[in-house]
């Protein structure tokens, strides 16, 4: 069978909500960001979080960074950067290799001017605001309800304001308050439906409140339940073209349309809340004006350049590591390997009763 | 010739720091049940053997994910040659990058680098032609030896000349006329223009084969005549005589002895031509001979093997979760080999050139402190096996098991002397208990850290 029936996903249970009926009319690349400083700008980017001004914060680890901390870089869609924001978990600014947050993975906003920050190494969560302040961290060490072993990905539950951390080494995905009070929690590792093996991202569907897993040893996107039940699989199944490589980070839009990071595959995928593959963004970057100085102050290279028979690879994305959305439909792709951030924008249509004949709730052909 | 029991575990221990970078004695002790012949062909047969899975290491060190990072291909390499469950490979990929010298310090570019050494690897132990092949098709080579201004109307002859100098045949069995037909027959053999690293960062690029820029005309080479091409020379290169010397005399120096034994090379020449050049059928008959079985402790470790020995011996660095692998980078340098630059296009000069005052003290510090280390997991199994048994241990008696569990050094007279005299306070040592007895792990932390500053530990 080709056509629909081929579809990519394979649904466990038909996902219900809320989604709207739209006729997408695909992305449009809006700019990118970033590019190398002379000693900082976007190096050994890790995660990208949006706060609700506009501004782009990207939160680099300190092993590649020739500055040699860990480093928040914080800029705009202009691509006007403001100060860098340390980590200064004791008040002060940490000493290169005794690092307390050696490790960053994840970073989230709250986008009320907050941002959580995990780190592997040290198993901790710390909070920021978005002036650059170190609010505190918290975290305990081990694989019971409540601890962490190397938490990576983390999001911000906008209906209550509590955060979902992804738990890398034990497989679990566990939830608290921001002052780090043990919610609840769920998961075990394995490669069977439902199970995981060191996941990394995570998004989170507005429309029906459900998580959205980057498996990432299981080169798969799973679908949660808050309580932990499979809904849905991204991934494994799918046609050769499209099989993921080690996703590192999954985004939810307001539609309910899915971004999927293929960090080994260097791009990133969009879905349907079905699980229907829509299109594929593999970079689309223009040099921007920081990256243009960097160039024009090494002469040798800019002549270099000059020869050079296919620019057409300047474009496109290395090692992204994370996705964001805003609620303008902007998909910002954390292109780690090329220190930038691409920024693409969704354009469509939203229907209206009468404007489509299809069904007005989602299943899957193949279960009927 | 003395007779040696498959079993033997010195034999096994001799052939493991050889084929790779060494291993615990309780491992060695593992192995030599299994028989030498049978570890052997395990060795050689690596190919049966995964190789180790780096997502996670490249995942969880940013460093490695950044491809601009400089050193990320190195300590990716230091994390494999402690990892692999296929040593022999890193082995001879090492051998093969310090003989086909290409370094960063040139090629400046990181994913050229690594390409070169993954096409290292993946004809380390193969035909000595394919190698050869390969290895003028590699991008970093190219560049490294200007092949990429070799042009039929204005002939660059470096990269020919080391070729044949360097690469396969030495001085002595070519003349500059073939030198020139060499570098002729390899005109168009280039790359694409690589994107420069600003400000995006390193590309790698392609080799490109242009015919408009090959010269096509009739060349003489070696004797032969015809409108040779790179395979056509490459083809003359690997079946003459002087060749099978050159690959078993580096072979030879590399696995066997620092001394040359011309009746050894000459043996193991004789394999190369009659097994077509397999390399694998060379090192299989190196394993087996008398000469290689009795050759322990005969050639002085490379920065690389000490690094690693030691570190394989502490437990350390099994864990992509470990941070440090820049330090193990930092240490080969200190101690004159830094990976993936070599100084030269000779390549390091090894043996006894690996020693000199500054070089020996980073190494013996190195040891000493890597074996100081209770925190790390091999120590502690070293401390809690010298017990055995007993409830106590003669100072001779610490030191023949420590020296056991290093490896079963070739202990001069004179080293001995020294390590009892640090004991001669102590006539019975309470040994009960291991690494939880702190008086004991104190004094066998000692023995093991002198061991490790001993002449004989900076022989493989």
């Amino acid at each position: 069978m080709t056509g629909i029936l081929d579809t990519p996903s394979t649904l466990t249970k038909e996902i219900e909500g809320d989604y709207p009926m739209l006729l997408r009319m695909g992305h449009r690349f809006e700019t990118s960001v970033g590019q190398r400083l002379l000693v900082d700008g976007l190096y050994g980017a890790i995660d990208v979080a949006l706060d609700r001004d506009g501004l782009i914060y990207v939160i680099n680890k300190h092993v590649g960074s020739p500055s040699g901390r860990v480093r928040i870089a914080v800029c705009d869609l202009d691509d006007q950067f403001k100060p860098d924001i340390w980590p200064m978990p004791d008040g002060e600014r940490e000493i290169m290799g005794e690092e307390k947050l050696p490790s960053p993975v994840g970073f989230a906003s709250d986008g009320n001017g907050n941002f959580y920050g995990t780190d592997e190494h040290t198993n901790v969560v710390v909070r920021y605001t978005s002036d650059g302040e170190t609010l505190g961290y918290w975290g305990e060490s081990g694989d019971g309800p409540g601890q962490f072993n190397a938490p990576s990905g983390i999001h911000v539950d906008p209906t209550d304001g509590n955060l979902w951390v992804v738990n890398t080494r034990n497989s679990r995905i566990q939830k608290f308050t921001i002052d780090g009070a043990y919610v609840s929690g769920f998961g075990e590792v394995g490669s069977a439906p439902g199970q995981l093996d060191h996941p990394w991202g995570i998004g989170f569907d507005p429309i029906n409140e459900t998580l959205l897993v980057a498996d990432w040893r299981n080169d798969r996107i799973q679908r949660f339940t808050q309580s932990g039940e499979l809904l849905q699989i991204i991934g494994p199944n799918d046609v050769e073209e499209r099989h993921l490589n080690r996703p590192s980070d999954v985004a939810v839009d307001a539609h309910g349309d899915i971004y999927i990071c293929d960090r080994g595959n260097d791009r990133v995928l969009h879905y349907n809340p079905r699980g229907l593959f829509l299109e594929q963004f593999v970079g689309d970057a223009v040099m921007t004006e920081r990256g243009a100085d960097k160039l024009m102050a090494n002469p040798d290279m800019l002549q270099w350049r000059d020869h050079i028979v296919d620019l057409d690879r300047e474009k496109r994305l290395m090692k992204p590591s994370a996705v964001v959305v805003d609620d303008q439909f902007r998909l910002y792709v954390l292109d780690s390997g090329r220190y930038r951030v691409q920024v693409y924008r969704k354009t469509f249509r939203e229907l209206q009763p009468g404007q489509y004949d299809g069904p007005e709730t989602y299943t899957d052909p193949k279960l009927n | 010739m003395a007779t040696r029991a498959a079993t033997d575990v010195g034999l096994v221990g001799h052939l493991m720091r050889r084929a790779g970078f060494g291993a615990s004695a309780s491992e060695t002790e593992r192995l030599a049940e299994i028989g030498y012949d049978n570890v052997v062909e395990g060795l050689l047969g690596f190919e049966q053997q995964p190789r180790p899975v780096e997502d996670l290491l490249e995942r969880y060190h940013q460093d490695h994910a950044d491809e601009e990072s400089v050193k990320w291909f190195s300590k990716r390499w230091i994390y494999r040659m402690i990892n692999s469950e296929r040593p022999l490979e890193e082995k001879m990929t090492l051998m093969w990058h310090a003989r086909f010298a290409t370094g960063r310090s040139k090629v400046n570019n990181s994913p050229m680098m690594g390409d070169h050494l993954e096409m290292l690897r993946d004809n380390c132990l193969g035909n000595f032609r394919t190698l050869l092949l390969e290895l003028a098709l590699s991008p970093a080579m190219i560049w490294w030896l200007d092949q990429q201004t070799n042009h039929s109307d204005a002939v660059n002859e470096n990269f020919g000349r080391e070729l044949l100098e360097l690469f396969s045949m030495g001085r002595g069995n070519y003349t500059e006329e073939d030198v020139r037909a060499c570098a002729r027959a390899f005109t168009g053999w280039t790359i694409d223009q690589t994107i420069p690293r600003y400000p995006n960062g390193w590309y790698d690029t392609n080799y490109v084969y242009r015919s408009h820029d090959h010269d096509p005309d009739v060349k003489t080479f070696l004797g032969e005549t015809g409108s040779f091409g790179g395979e056509d020379i490459i083809d003359i290169i690997v079946r003459h005589p002087a060749t099978g010397q050159f690959v078993a005399s580096n072979i030879y120096r590399y696995f066997v002895s620092d001394t040359p034994n011309q009746e050894a090379i000459d043996y193991l020449a004789s394999v190369y031509f009659e097994s077509g050049h397999e390399l694998r059928d060379v090192m299989r008959a190196l394993f087996h001979s008398d000469f290689f079985k009795d050759a322990g402790y005969a050639r002085v470790k490379s920065p690389a093997e000490h690094v690693v020995g030691v570190i394989k011996l502490t437990g350390e660095h099994t864990s992509e979760y470990e941070f440090g692998l820049a330090s193990l980078e930092a240490a080969t340098l200190a101690m004159g080999q830094e990976l993936l630059n070599p100084p030269t296009v000779e390549g390091w000069h090894t043996g006894f050139e690996w020693i000199d005052s500054a070089f020996l003290i980073e190494r013996v510090n190195f040891s000493a402190d890597r074996l100081g280390n209770l925190d790390a997991p091999g120590v502690r199994s070293i401390i809690d096996r010298l017990p055995g048994a007993d409830l106590s241990l003669t100072p001779d008696e610490l030191i023949d098991r420590c020296n056991y569990e290093l490896g079963q050094l070739n202990l001069e007279d004179r080293s001995r002397r020294v390590l009892t005299k640090e004991l001669e306070l102590h006539h019975d040592i309470p040994c009960a208990g291991g690494s939880s007895n702190p008086d004991f792990t104190e004094i066998a932390i000692e023995v093991l850290q002198m061991l490790s500053a001993s002449k004989e530990f900076q022989f493989a």
